[in-house]
């Protein structure tokens, strides 16, 4: 059984006039420059778990501002370029906003990168009227995080516009880049959803409703819209080796804190949480959706508008399939690694047990015992609710796959 | 955005009372080791924040110099390596670093100063907490305004292309179908971004009354009254410790071994003063004998420390329908003569004597207590510099304050006094509660306020909980093993010694205005009140 995009992508040839055979070099570049985001907020948030002290010019907010900056330049390029100097192709290839042409990709991007820039002033206004950083989640932040998805939502357009216009060699390799930009979306919505994410909050409601939120649909959209063959798992693992190569690499790095008060005496470094094993429902989800039966697969070339189509029920059966394996594998792993990154075993440089606590964490048992307090205790009225976050959030992912196979410019 | 509905200036909210009140800076003067150092920190307006930290040292063979800011939670163990304070350009004796604060509550900021003869270590007890709100600025509201409304119709736009123009095959022209979808896809765009915008207004609503209930800094509500008890007419403060407030009410330390020094102030007119001390009846009320002084309405004032080194002054209003009980048990004015009114037309100062603890009275009056009564204008000091105003004290003698400079917001300056006797010779100043002098300063409108020592505007209470704290900590350290490493404190002693010719309190006009000063001192055995008024600007 074929993936769904490459079935797609297998259109008349008088559709795909403008396939090209190469990368283009905006795409690799864009794709770099997005992935310094999350690299440079998890950098981030190890510099104010370690030092603390921070100015507008540190290495890791000089590496996310080049996650904004880097991308909006190419694309703004790339827009100038189209709109004044494009060829014909490349016009025919765009599209145009008050005149202006660039891939909705790139416009994207520019609105990302203008977002980001817009939170700067605002952050700064913020820390004078309500303190430095007192939360990792304020409107500010909101705001330049609604950007970092901008930028990184625009560059997975264009890398996947450009899939799905190629053939050959070259769609491998975008679809390659697409999946490998889908694990960097995923690695900065696991960054967004960091304080529900430790592991003494896997075992309840609040932690599975947001990895289902946050990670589900992204893992079902790059299924569906990539034209590799186990995309999810790909997709995963680029998430899980992101942050692992943090934890590793991070603690490499001596520093120390120099704020007060200090709870703990760090030496080093402090990396993230080991990241939740997200490559075994994902290949799960592969696995449902290269071998879903062809009479449950619903037509694809419906309007995306129409929620009501012909044979609307077969991607919402779909999606409980999906939501159902997802969380039930979600769950049973986390349930029992959750338990494992808080034992013994795990308090070595691999795991990062006792390593991940900022210095101003009291120190205590708690840090290894499944949290109370703000949590709600799984229960089988809860897991029909998480179910049914499930099933919506693989729907909105089905729905979100089948635009992103229809994407041309 | 906010600013749309808000387009006002910078709005800053009055400074409420942190230990003292409208005037958040702190000055300290000490020494470190053998070298005096005169201290000034500017808190910041919100925390986590910076505060700035100026270091004058005197002397010469000044190697380094560092400032700490210990949290009182976790001590010195607690704390990151100190900061190196850099001289200043231009400066031969004065170096500044910036001191980050980053959780409410009480700090302790340790000056250390490295020189040829040695080190040496001042505590400067500092309040960190958020103390205004500000709105924001109006040209950053317009740009702010402008980028967001660009964003918002942008994205509406593009998700209109999303659902057409980007799903066209490329060269393809637009179907009517696919401007249905771009108008269908917009508008779902705009009511989703909508939503979105309105919930971040509801979330920015959400941090703003949280900061406003639980975060900015509010003084705890202090309700006054006199009653009569059995004969007796007692000042009741009661703190309502509920809520929120009971998080700012935690046991007290005594400064200088009162727990509370209380101000008594005639409102409007600011002609009586009163420097009382309450004794504690139960964790929220505290009681005192009101002083014999004429009926009216008295704003109180009152300045206490907790353990943990954190002080604030507490503010309240009475009405006084009658003068004290106590005015029989008073030391008797000496060369006043009332006035028509009833109000002395000369200053008198006078304190509780010492046979009231003979009688059968329901409490007896603190023998620190004392207060003042008249409205005496300070003058240029006869034969003497304008700069110098003298002002005519009970009992013929005649306190001098030397001016010096106008007096400018925002620059330290030395308030500084002596006395003279009534034959014109320089009088010795004594200690009185624990100090060779005491000053209160208030603007004209109450807004500013603040309790002087010649060490400076610090809790002095607070100062030596610091420092018995991380003297427990280092000898815990030494009994355990450990190498003290802690250089010897160089803080002043908790009560001075001996007699002195003089009085200067260091301090910084926070705000242009009109300011009374009250400066009390103790003479031949006895507390002299002083009444200067000033401008600053």
């Amino acid at each position: 059984m074929q993936p769904t995009a490459t079935a797609l992508s297998s259109a008349p040839p008088a559709a795909r006039d403008s396939a090209v055979a190469a990368v283009p070099w905006h795409c690799i570049v864009v794709v770099i420059g997005a992935a310094c985001i999350p690299i440079g907020v998890l950098w981030d948030i190890s510099w104010h778990s370690t030092v603390g002290r921070d100015t507008f010019w540190t290495a890791a907010h000089i590496m996310i501002q080049l996650g904004g900056i880097v991308p909006g330049l190419a694309c703004g390029w790339l827009a100038f370029k189209t709109t004044f100097f494009g060829t014909e192709a490349e016009r025919a290839a765009s599209v145009s906003i008050l005149g202006a042409r660039a891939p909705l990709g790139a416009w994207v991007t520019i609105w990302g990168a203008l977002a980001m820039v817009t939170s700067a002033p605002f952050d700064d206004w913020w820390h004078n009227a309500y303190g430095l950083d007192v939360q990792i989640i304020s409107p500010p932040h909101a705001l330049l995080a609604v950007g970092m998805f901008g930028v990184a939502l625009g560059c997975l357009l264009l890398v996947l516009a450009w899939q799905n216009r190629s053939e050959g060699a070259a769609r491998a390799r975008l679809a390659l880049l697409f999946t490998l930009m889908t694990g960097v979306m995923i690695t900065m919505n696991a960054v967004f959803i960091t304080e529900e994410s430790f592991p003494n909050q896997h075992r309840g409601l609040v932690f599975y409703i947001a990895a289902m939120l946050q990670f589900l649909p992204m893992v079902v959209l790059v299924s569906r819209a990539s034209s590799l063959r186990w995309p999810a798992t790909v997709a995963a693992l680029a998430y899980m080796g992101i942050m692992c190569g943090m934890i590793w690499v991070l603690p490499l790095f001596e520093a120390t804190p120099k704020l007060a008060p200090v709870y703990r005496q760090v030496t080093h470094m402090v990396p993230p949480a080991f990241p939740i094993l997200l490559v075994v429902p994902a290949l799960a989800i592969d696995l449902v959706m290269r071998f879903w039966p062809a009479t449950l697969r619903r037509d694809l070339s419906g309007s995306l508008l129409r929620p009501f189509a012909a044979g609307w029920w077969k991607e919402w059966i779909l999606a409980a399939a999906l939501g159902a394996v997802f969380l039930a594998l979600l769950l049973t792993v986390q349930w029992h690694f959750s338990a494992f990154l808080m034992s013994d075993a795990a308090d070595n440089w691999f795991f990062a047990r006792d390593g991940k606590w900022p210095y101003f964490v009291p120190q205590g048992n708690w840090t290894n015992e499944f949290w109370k307090r703000g949590n709600v205790n799984l229960s089988a009225p809860l897991l029909i609710v998480a179910f049914c976050v499930s099933v919506f959030a693989a729907r909105w992912g089905l729905w979100l796959g089948q635009w992103m196979l229809r994407v041309r410019r | 955005m906010r600013s749309l509905c808000s387009f006002a200036a910078i709005f800053l909210l009055p400074i409420v009372a942190v230990a003292h009140i409208g005037s958040p800076n702190i000055i300290l003067e000490g020494r470190c080791g053998a070298h005096p150092v005169r201290v000034v920190i500017r808190p910041p307006p919100v925390i986590p924040g910076i505060a700035e930290i100026s270091i004058k040292v005197e002397g010469p063979g000044i190697r380094r110099v560092t400032a700490l800011p210990v949290f009182w939670q976790t001590g010195k163990k607690g704390a990151p390596p100190p900061d190196v304070a850099k001289l200043i350009p231009g400066e031969t004796n004065r170096y500044s670093a910036e001191l980050w604060l980053m959780a409410p509550g009480a700090y302790s900021v340790h000056v250390r100063v490295e020189a040829d003869d040695g080190a040496g270590e001042v505590i400067v007890p500092v309040n960190a907490v958020a103390t205004i709100r500000r709105d924001m600025p109006v040209a950053m509201g317009i740009i702010l305004s402008t980028m967001g409304i660009l964003l918002f119709l942008l994205a509406v736009r593009l998700t209109g292309a999303a659902f057409s123009q980007a799903l066209m095959e490329p060269g393809a022209s637009p179907t009517p179908g696919a401007r249905v979808a771009a108008w269908v896809g917009g508008g779902l765009a705009l009511l989703v971004i909508a939503g979105g915008v309105t919930g971040g207004k509801l979330w920015w609503d959400q941090v703003d009354r949280d900061y406003r209930n639980n975060r900015l800094y509010k003084p705890v509500p202090v309700t006054a009254d006199v009653r009569t008890e059995r004969e007796v007419d007692v000042l009741r403060l009661h703190v309502d410790n509920s809520g929120r407030n009971g998080r700012f009410w935690t046991p007290l330390i005594p400064d200088h071994g009162k727990l509370m020094h209380l101000f008594l102030l005639r409102e409007p007119e600011q002609d009586i003063f009163a420097h009382l001390h309450p004794v504690q009846r139960n964790s929220t009320t505290f009681e005192c004998v009101v002083p014999p002084v004429p009926p009216g309405r008295y704003a109180i004032i009152a300045d206490v420390t907790h353990e943990s080194g954190f002080a604030q002054t507490l503010t309240a209003e009475v009405e006084v329908k009658q003068p004290g009980s106590l005015l029989a048990y008073s030391l008797p004015r000496t060369n006043s003569v009332a006035s028509a009114k009833g109000t002395p037309a000369d200053p008198f100062c006078s304190t509780p004597v010492a046979n009231v603890a003979n009688t059968n009275w329901y409490m007896a009056p603190d023998p620190d207590d004392s207060w003042h009564i008249g409205k005496q204008a300070a003058s240029p000091a006869a034969g003497a510099r304008d700069a110098m105003k003298s002002c005519p004290l009970d009992g013929g003698f005649t306190m001098i304050w030397e001016a010096g400079a106008p007096l400018a917001v925002g620059r330290e300056v030395s308030l500084k006094v002596r006395v003279l006797a009534p034959d014109g010779s320089p009088a010795k100043l004594e200690p009185y509660i624990g100090m060779f002098g005491h000053a209160a300063v208030r603007r004209d409108d109450g807004k500013v306020f603040a309790h002087l020592h010649p060490v400076g505007t610090i809790s002095m209470a607070s100062q030596h909980a610091f420092e018995k704290r991380e003297q427990q900590a280092a000898s815990t350290k030494v009994a355990g093993g450990a190498v003290s490493n802690t250089p010897a404190m160089a803080t002043p002693k908790p009560h001075a010694q001996g007699l002195a010719e003089s009085a200067a309190f260091p301090y910084e006009f926070p705000q242009p205005g009109a300011y009374r000063i009250w400066v009390q001192v103790k003479v031949a055995g006895r507390p002299l009140t002083g009444v200067f008024d000033a401008k600053a600007w």
